[in-house]
């Protein structure tokens, strides 16, 4: 099964994403992977967590493993420079063309990051790893573009696949082969952008939103929903976070306005709620408080994914 | 009955002799344009992976993915390229001083 969190900034993705997935990994083996370009998984955890799986040692009575990652694109960017280079240097070639220079140009311009991003998400979403996936996304415009990219990219990849077949039909009436590593990289490509787009479709896949009953993050979840919506990504439920108390005589004007745009989440969204997460006293930070924090968790809708 | 049967195989050879010498020939040339038509088709491929050198809006991360594959190619696709002094490699020029 597959989690991914999504929501406006600031709601408190992070957090719930993080205890989501120590809940998950009670019973089951569990990766927790940070996409957002800024990673707060660390503070969370109050390790540091890097571009490489680490393994999060729990208390005795979690029979799963906790697992976590954070994506970084920056990381492999060097990499793929360093092999780029190094091909170049093989050939031993004489071409005076700054290749270096030409990578940094193009891994700079709009997109290039995103769908890096989205490469390193798509070999993830698609291994076929029997853990369970929790994902802890970028604040919702740059997820939704991480997503609605892959639309563009895929036509773009359609063009160029079909001038390198046309080249390929000749060739093979050439020499009679039709191999080619250019063609075989393109429908890889293609083949790994369409099956995210087939995968955030299936049941086993959880598009989580995350807000808070306030203005600014129930208004940009009504727009993102319309917008999955509009590209047929369903949204399989919502987590309102941090209500307030009953019991909170200084903040009353505040309790008044959560109260109605709690009552408005209610009514237009019943039955997405998976679960509804009071507010926390202390920051939940570090494994001591996530641990009682994932029981709130576990008390709600969520709790079913356990079992 | 019989007599037909071999009248027209041996037609049929000789009819064969001809073809294979028609082939013969003609395969010489059809393989020089064959292999102009190649050349010529993966020029425009290799502009269409460089797009983004020309301002057409590719995404470059198709162009990083590609580049390894392509690198080798490079050289001569700009001999072959600037030697034909097309509209396309004018715009090349314009745009990308360093190329």
């Amino acid at each position: 099964m597959k989690f991914l969190f999504g929501g406006k900034g600031g709601v408190g993705k992070t957090t719930i994403s993080a205890t989501f997935a120590l809940m998950l990994a009670k019973t089951r083996p569990t990766l927790l992977v940070s996409s957002d370009p800024a990673h707060s998984l660390a503070d969370i955890f109050g390790q540091p967590i890097g571009s490489s799986e680490k393994k999060i040692t729990l208390p005795a009575q979690f029979k799963g493993e906790l697992r976590v990652l954070e994506l970084d694109v920056q990381k492999s960017l060097e990499r793929y420079k360093e092999t780029t280079r190094q091909k170049l240097a093989n050939l031993n070639i004489n071409f005076d063309f700054d290749f270096d220079k030409y990578i940094d140009k193009l891994s700079a311009t709009p997109g290039a990051y995103e769908n890096a991003l989205f490469d390193q998400f798509a070999d993830l979403l698609l291994s076929d790893r029997d853990d369970r996936l929790v994902f802890d996304t970028a604040p919702t415009g740059e997820t939704l573009h991480l997503i609605q990219s892959a639309d563009l990219i895929d036509q773009w990849i359609e063009i160029i696949i079909s001038a390198r077949e046309g080249v390929l039909k000749l060739k093979k009436l050439y020499n009679g082969s039709a191999d080619d590593a250019i063609i075989d990289e393109l429908r890889e490509m293609k083949s790994k952008f369409q099956g995210v787009a087939k995968m955030l479709r299936q049941p086993q896949t959880h598009l989580i939103f995350v807000l808070t009953p306030e203005k600014l993050a129930v208004e940009e979840t009504r727009r993102s929903l319309e917008t999955l919506q509009k590209s047929r990504f369903p949204v399989r439920g919502l987590i309102v976070n941090r209500i307030l108390p009953e019991d909170v005589s200084a903040a009353t004007p505040f309790l008044k306005h959560q109260k109605k745009y709690l009552q408005a989440i209610r009514q237009k969204w019943q039955n997405l709620i998976l679960g509804e997460i009071p507010w926390w006293r202390d920051e939940p930070e570090g494994l001591s408080q996530l641990i009682p924090f994932a029981e709130n968790l576990r008390r709600t809708k969520l709790g079913n994914f356990v079992k | 009955m019989k007599h037909i049967k071999k009248t027209d195989s041996v037609l049929r050879r000789a009819m064969n002799n001809v073809s294979g010498f028609w082939r013969a020939s003609a395969s010489e040339t059809l393989y020089r344009h064959l292999k102009k038509d190649i050349r010529k088709k993966e020029d425009l491929f290799l502009a269409l992976c460089f797009g983004d050198l020309l301002g057409l809006p590719i995404p470059t991360y198709i162009t990083l993915k590609l580049l390894p594959h392509l690198i080798s190619e490079l050289p001569d696709w700009r001999r072959r390229f600037s030697r034909k002094r097309s509209k396309l490699w004018e715009a090349f020029e314009e745009f990308n001083k360093e190329f």
